[in-house]
């Protein structure tokens, strides 16, 4: 014996069963499991149920069929983008049937499952001490207590009149009367039909509702339930904000930078192939478009500008004597030389940024805006200063920007960074051999040396630092700047 | 023992000493060999190469694995850096004011920043190691020319680690006289070295941005001045962004961390005290948003100043529809944020009267949100500007230009301000004999500075574009004296207030939470934007016109690819987050309810027993 014993009450009013049930669970007797012939919701209300959680699931298969719908619309189309009637791609209007019908039908499918999961079903387990009159009319409330309340359940019971009063320890196999033991305490089922043929007029209560009420396993499992389902709708929240932001970002127009790509062009380079690769720059990875564009920031190179035609016709014009690839060569490397009338200085050095080729490409494709393309493949190779700001496959840093025309030495040391490490007339800093006294220590073959390979020899004590001087300046400076700063640091004694 | 018997030990012994030599022998050709393939270049002198300029990662690829990895460390380091901030000056309001709840609630913003801190440290470890295998070159670049503020980086995170360990567990030893006073420079000092922390890794990352004009493609890393390479142009800039934006966030968070203990909480107590704490932490994420659009401008401003080129493409080039996407998720905040306020004034008595302006206030914001997340500048080709009849949209083009967004997001302040002052209101008549004259003087100056932002956005259509741009500091002047002067009369005029009602705190209705959830998935997500625009507009260099990227990843991907990339960083941020938060909470001891305290609603939620062990 358990030591639990049951009382099962059949009542002919649903106030008496209502009233019972509140008595017993003011008492702390919580372990109650009810019977009614149809849904009434008084007793669910005795009971402490809360809300049905069959619409949560509503909720949620009904978005999770939207946003499936919209997702599978949508990412096909960008899957097999095809343009209909110049309309975007992404064509949001016409996915919302697909969405609504999805919406309805995962809706729909996930409340059935709700239901079936919030009923418990399939109910397996046999129902606990029913009683075919809880179909037939009569209310019956059923409360398995320990042996000490046995006494106060009674009382309460008996105090609400009831129509039959039997007591039904539950580890009994069979019951008395036909009734079961066993199944889950603190349950509401409505009868399933009954021997009696009843009908209510609320019809033969063939529903279940199974929820657990009142005793303490159940009203912790409650708890868990409720937070679960906060948890749910927290995570629902998180995700719809998210989907939401990532649906607009992808729905406006989708622009990715370009890389400049390298050109190599031969001697006999046509003029079609400069065009196409200078469009390709100009409007993609040149980034020119984003101020010469629209017109405000520098003059718009793709439409006419003040009256004064296509850039292709205007370059002519620009500056006396010049011609147009020459000026328009000159105002992506000099910029500052031939700021327009207007407008600001702040177009850069276009070196820093692309290969010679690539500025030639875009010289040809400005000269074919109303003009005639003249670049040629001379052209390039004679403003080809040395190594060009091209892509290395180590990530290396790029080549320089080719150097000043100058031959006045200290201002080639200046340009160059040799101050950076080595020490002359107070300033610099020694990391390499001071310029100072340096005509007195090595020789004039010794200093071209130095200068155009570094690796052959270093100075006593400056043998750690030697990789540090860069080999370049051989390339980066004329043979006319080398030999001034050779006879400059040779005359230093 | 017979030399006969011993004769077999002694062939044994023989064979032994044999058998040791050419254990020995085998031994150190063992060791030889294993050394030759551990350690080639001992054995050899050869020289090592790396051999590959970039790594790869499985599935996602490199790029996308060090994003993610700097993304969600990011997240991380804002919300341990953040919620300091705002602890000591709580704790300061407890030691200061006199109010224990506030001593309380710094405690318990501290608890959640100590779970968070190793999640931080974790994800910064996965940063580089990612860094160091997928862009090895790049990592030896950086390093070479940082390498003293990497190990400046990392001792610091002892002194910070340390204190807040001492902060955190000598939070109840020394809670009283003058060890309370030193526990509350603990929380000062961690401000501190946590503030250096981020000032140091700024530099790194801003270094990549705008490298000092001197440095070139041809410079060695050896020749890079450090001190210029630390402090280049935008290195303050983003340092001002992220301190006020770390306060930001950290206020989200904290009001998510309320909201979701408010959803699930089992008593009246719990929910008033998670209730107020959601209102603190909104009430501190909104009042640092009101000035980081400011910090944000500064920002855009020296970028253009360091490279034209640089800021064109941020704001007129191929990343100009990414602050569309940033209007529209501001305007969220600025919706979320004062919806949050409107329904909390259901909650304080005397607030009726007031519910009828959240109507025109929803209008006006509806509205900035709408101007502020028009475009201007459309990448066109030749044909679509034929069709358009010009390079900018006959009507959005008047819409999108900075004057009428200037505009539209000083009234946004404003109304959200004025959102804030009808809530800190709702509950008080003011007993001072000057409150009507006061009210007046407040309400002129919100008129006042609505109608200078209002006049120099339209005078801002009238004048040149680098005029134009100068209008932006007395709009910006206007809101910023407005809201500090009409503080400043609150104040002064709430003071004796008769009070209408408590607060009742915790009478809030579940869907109030939500916003505060939506505020911090928000702030989040918009954290993730400004990282992708802010690393975005290198395009393809690994350091501004220095290093190139060569990579097959050096394309800038389109703002729908980053939306996803954004969403997966934030959903793994708030994942690990709630687990976070979870494990801080099993330390917990159920709070102890007692009665509320007959405090003014001036200031805030109830009083609650400390609880043993908390």
């Amino acid at each position: 014996m358990s030591g639990k014993v049951g009382l099962l009450a059949s009542f002919d009013y649903v106030d008496s069963a209502v009233n019972a049930i509140g008595e017993l669970r003011a008492a702390g007797l919580k372990k109650i499991t009810a019977y009614m012939p149809y849904p009434e919701h008084l007793i669910e209300d005795a009971l402490g149920y809360d809300q049905s959680p069959v619409r949560v699931w509503a909720l949620a298969g009904g978005l999770c069929g939207a946003a499936g719908g919209f997702a599978f619309t949508a990412f096909t189309s960008m899957d097999w983008p095809l343009v209909t009637g110049g309309k975007p791609i992404l064509s949001i209007p016409a996915y919302v049937v697909i969405a609504f019908e999805m919406m309805v039908l995962f809706g729909a499918l996930s409340t059935v499952i709700g239901l079936f999961i919030n009923s418990r079903l399939p109910y397996i387990k046999p129902m606990v001490v029913y009683d075919p009159e809880f179909s037939a009319g009569r209310f019956g409330v059923y409360v398995t207590v320990a042996a000490d309340h046995v006494d106060q359940a009674r009382a309460i019971l008996q105090g609400q009149d009831p129509a039959e009063l039997r007591e039904d320890p539950v580890d009994l196999p069979v019951a008395p009367s036909g009734l079961d033991p066993g199944g889950r305490p603190g349950e509401l089922v409505a009868a399933a039909h009954g021997a009696s043929g009843f009908d209510s007029e609320y019809g033969s209560g063939e529903e279940l509702v199974g929820v657990a009420s009142g005793e303490s396993g159940s009203e912790s499992r409650k708890e868990n339930r409720a937070m679960w389902m906060e948890n749910l709708k927290i995570f629902a929240v998180v995700i719809g904000t998210l989907s939401t932001f990532t649906l607009v970002a992808n729905s406006i127009p989708q622009v990715q930078s370009e890389v400049p790509v390298e050109l190599s062009f031969g001697a006999d380079v046509s003029p079609d192939e400069l065009m196409a690769s200078g469009e390709i720059l100009f409007t993609g990875a040149g980034g020119c478009t984003a101020c010469h564009g629209t017109g405000t920031r520098a003059p718009n190179l793709l439409t006419d500008h003040a009256g004064t035609g296509l850039i292709g016709v205007r370059c002519e014009n620009r500056v006396a004597g010049e011609e147009c690839k020459a000026y328009l060569y000159a105002a992506m490397v000099a910029p500052n030389d031939y700021i327009v009338e207007g407008f600001d200085p702040i177009m850069p050095d276009m070196r820093r940024s692309l290969s010679n080729e690539q500025i030639w490409a875009v010289v040809g494709y400005l000269e074919s805006l109303g003009g005639e393309v003249t670049v040629t493949g001379a052209d390039i190779n004679a403003s080809d200063d040395g190594p060009a700001a091209t892509a290395t496959a180590t990530g290396a840093p790029a080549a320089a920007a080719p150097a000043s025309s100058s031959t006045d030495p200290v201002e080639i040391m200046n340009a160059n960074g040799c101050i950076g490490c080595h020490v002359f007339e107070g300033g610099g800093a020694p990391i390499g051999p001071a310029f100072d006294g340096i005509g007195a220590r090595l020789s004039m073959d010794d200093l071209r040396e130095s200068i155009l390979d570094p690796a052959a020899a270093a100075s006593e004590g400056f043998e750690s630092m030697q990789s540090m001087m860069p080999p370049i300046f051989g390339s980066q400076l004329s043979a006319a700047q080398l030999e001034a700063v050779v006879q400059f640091l040779a005359s230093q004694r | 023992m017979s030399l006969r018997e011993c004769a077999p030990l002694r062939r044994a012994r023989h064979g032994t000493r044999r058998g040791a030599m050419g254990l020995k022998l085998l031994g150190a050709t063992s060791l030889g060999a294993l050394a030759f393939h551990l350690f080639p270049d001992v054995a050899w002198a050869q020289e090592i190469s790396s051999g590959r300029a970039y790594g790869d990662f499985p599935l996602v690829g490199g790029r996308v694995a060090v994003w993610v990895a700097a993304q969600v460390h990011l997240l991380f380091a804002a919300f341990v850096l953040g919620v300091p901030m705002f602890a000591v000056v709580a704790e300061a309001i407890g030691i200061f004011g006199g109010e224990s709840k506030y001593d309380k609630l710094a405690k318990e913003f501290t608890r959640l920043l100590l779970v968070a801190y190793s999640a931080t440290a974790i994800w910064g470890a996965i940063l580089s190691f990612l860094l160091i295998t997928i862009f090895p070159n790049l990592w030896i670049y950086l390093a070479e020319i940082f390498e003293v503020s990497m190990w400046v980086y990392v001792g610091l995170f002892f002194f910070e680690s340390f204190t807040l360990y001492l902060y955190y567990y000598g939070w109840d030893r020394w809670s009283q006289g003058r060890a309370k006073l030193g526990h509350w420079t603990l929380g000062i000092l961690l401000n501190v070295w946590g503030t250096a922390v981020m000032l140091i890794a700024n530099s790194w990352l801003t270094y990549m941005m705008s490298p000092p004009a001197d440095v070139g493609p041809d410079t060695a890393p050896a020749m890079v001045q450090t001190w210029s390479a630390f402090a280049n142009a935008t290195w303050m800039p983003i340092n001002i962004h992220r301190i006020i934006a770390n306060v930001v966030f950290g206020g989200a968070i904290v009001g998510a961390y309320a909201a979701y203990r408010f959803l699930l909480a089992k008593t009246d107590e719990e929910r008033a005290h998670y209730d107020w704490m959601g209102y603190i932490g909104n009430m501190i994420a909104i009042f640092a948003l009101l000035i980081l659009p400011f910090a944000g401008y500064y920002l855009g401003r020296e970028i253009y100043e360091f490279n034209q080129q640089m800021g064109i493409t941020m704001m007129g080039g191929f990343m100009s529809w990414l602050w569309i996407i940033q209007a529209f998720l501001i305007g969220v905040l600025f919706l979320a944020g004062n919806y949050y306020l409107w329904v909390g004034m259901g909650r304080i008595p005397g607030a009726e009267r007031f519910t009828p302006y959240t109507k025109y206030m929803l209008m006006v914001l509806i509205v900035g949100v709408l101007v502020w997340a028009t475009p201007h500048t459309m990448i066109a080709n030749r044909e679509e500007i034929a069709a358009m009849g010009g390079t900018h949209h006959p009507f959005l083009g008047v819409l999108g230009v900075m004057s009428a967004k200037n505009t539209a997001v000083n009234i946004m302040i404003l109304t959200t301000f004025l959102s804030f002052l009808l809530y800190n209101r709702a509950n008080k008549n003011p007993t001072v004999a000057w409150a009507k004259t006061g009210t007046i003087v407040q309400g002129a100056m919100f008129v006042i500075a609505a109608a200078i932002v209002i006049f120099y956005g339209v005078y801002g259509y009238f004048v040149s574009a680098i005029v134009r741009i100068g209008f932006s500091v007395y709009q910006v002047g206007a809101v910023i004296v407005t809201i500090i002067t009409v503080m400043a009369i609150n104040t002064f005029m709430m003071r004796g207030a008769e009070s209408r009602g408590e607060i009742r705190w915790g009478q809030m209705p579940a869907r109030s939470q939500y916003a505060l959830f939506i505020l911090a998935v928000t702030f989040t997500w918009l954290m993730g934007l400004m990282g992708f625009a802010r690393s975005g507009i290198r395009q393809h260099w690994h350091v501004w016109e220095v290093v190139r990227d060569t990579s097959d990843w050096a394309a800038t991907p389109a703002l729908g690819y980053a939306a996803i990339v954004i969403s997966c960083c934030v959903l793994i941020f708030f994942v690990l987050v709630a687990f976070i938060f979870w494990l801080g909470g099993l330390a917990e001891k159920p709070m102890v309810p007692q009665t509320t305290s007959g405090k003014s609603s001036l200031s805030g939620g109830p009083e609650l027993a400390p609880a043993a062990g908390d």
